[in-house]
């Protein structure tokens, strides 16, 4: 199963990495050295990308994921805005805060980390599974915010997601 | 208010160093008489090297000893590196020592194990494309040499050397590489050339796929070589200090 995890996301890379080598498909050719080379990538990094890699072939999963995109764009996009009123009355109130987050596992972790560390002006420091907690670094702390309860007013909906995405 | 003086100055100083460049700058208007011979023959012409891009067929046909020395050296300063750091059968055994082991934050992890594998397809496929896009085998090897990097970094290099890829395999893939680089050189004296001859001793394509003569081995072996060369010395680089410590009997 890691095996052809691995097979089909060098795959689809290869696949981008070529496109327009036929119009704007691809050669035969490009087909099999893909193939090849990516059968050879796949070989040597199964024991690398983990026993659990199979989940993420289910084609449910990509809707989600596809779904989930106009969601981290919108977040984005508030943040940058905040960040950019921000920066130009320079009015900061940076620190670090403990964000208590319900996630199970680390894809999990890693694309709320990840969400969290892509909108501007919040920074993720460290993930802490067996605290079940993230570590933050916030530029702007709302008033009576310092320990947050919830994961709600520094991530939004992430922590929805990616519960449902990394499941 | 400062603030805002501030922002303006700086706006207007960059606004208009910005225009007094674009206005002093003049577009070169002709070729260098060999930049010209390059472009017409690196693929038609008489002196083709039977590859569309003009960089690597200088880099591997038209200057290819030049290409040849640079990679002894770059070669020659691994070696020197390796030299350094030599160890006993039973240093580099106890070396090896050791459990794999979490060094980063889980989402570091994580992701480290969906970029490996990117990088590694990225890598093949600017090696293999060098005779047709910009790239070739050391930009190719410098990327295949980045995931073995990351594997260290995040997991500690005994992870790398319980999936069989220590320090020994790595030499001995690069030397292959280097093997490779020699022979692709000395094929054209069998039949008669000179050598490094690309044309018309090569086979321009295969099953219809341009290669560009030697250019595509040249590069497939220079990938092989770098990815393993970097790979070896960041192995060694990646001994604890107190395993060093021990090897040489450094008192605390």
């Amino acid at each position: 199963m890691p095996f052809i995890a691995a097979f089909i996301w060098s795959y689809i890379l290869w696949l981008a990495l070529t496109a327009g080598t036929n119009g704007l498909l691809w050669s035969t050719q490009e087909l099999i050295a893909g193939v090849i080379f990516s059968a050879i990538v796949a070989y040597t990094t199964r024991n690398i990308i983990g026993e659990k890699a199979g989940r993420f072939l289910n084609p449910i999963k990509w809707l989600e994921w596809i779904a989930y995109i106009p969601v981290l764009f919108w977040g984005m996009t508030k943040a940058n805005f905040h960040v950019a009123w921000l920066v130009i009355t320079g009015k900061i109130r940076p620190g670090i805060v403990r964000v208590p987050v319900e996630l199970e596992n680390d894809a999990q972790y890693t694309i709320m980390s990840n969400s969290i560390t892509l909108t501007p002006g919040t920074l993720t420091i460290d993930a802490c599974p067996e605290e079940k907690a993230l570590y933050v670094h916030w530029i702007d702390i709302p008033p009576g915010l310092e320990k947050p309860e919830s994961s709600e007013p520094v991530a939004g909906p992430f922590e929805k997601w990616a519960r449902r995405l990394g499941r | 208010m400062k603030r805002l003086i501030g922002l303006i100055i700086i706006l207007t100083i960059t606004l208009g160093v910005a225009y007094y460049v674009s206005q002093n700058l003049t577009p070169q208007k002709s070729l260098h008489p060999l930049g010209k011979f390059y472009l017409k023959n690196s693929y038609f012409g008489d002196y083709s090297a039977k590859s569309p891009e003009a960089v690597t067929s200088i880099v591997w046909d038209y200057r290819g000893l030049d290409t040849l020395f640079e990679t002894a050296v770059f070669f020659i300063a691994i070696i020197g590196s390796l030299t350094l750091f030599r160890l006993s059968k039973e240093q580099s055994e106890e070396a090896k020592q050791g459990e794999p082991k979490r060094e980063l934050p889980e989402p570091v992890c994580a992701v480290t194990k969906i970029i490996v594998a990117m990088i590694l397809a990225v890598s093949a496929s600017i090696a293999l494309h060098g005779q047709l896009t910009p790239g070739g085998g050391f930009q190719g090897g410098s990327a295949l040499a980045v995931a073995p990097l990351l594997i260290i970094a995040a997991y500690s290099k005994y992870a790398l050397e319980k999936n069989g890829l220590d320090k020994t395999r790595a030499i001995i893939i690069r030397s292959i590489g280097l093997l490779g680089i020699a022979l692709t050189a000395l094929t054209p004296l069998l039949v008669k050339g000179y050598f490094m001859q690309n044309q018309p001793i090569f086979p321009g394509k295969a099953l219809g796929a341009p290669l560009g003569g030697s250019l595509v081995y040249y590069n497939l072996f220079e990938y092989l070589a770098v990815g393993a060369g970097f790979t070896a010395v960041f192995l060694l680089l990646s001994i604890p200090e107190e395993k060093f410590r021990k090897f040489l009997g450094v008192k605390q």
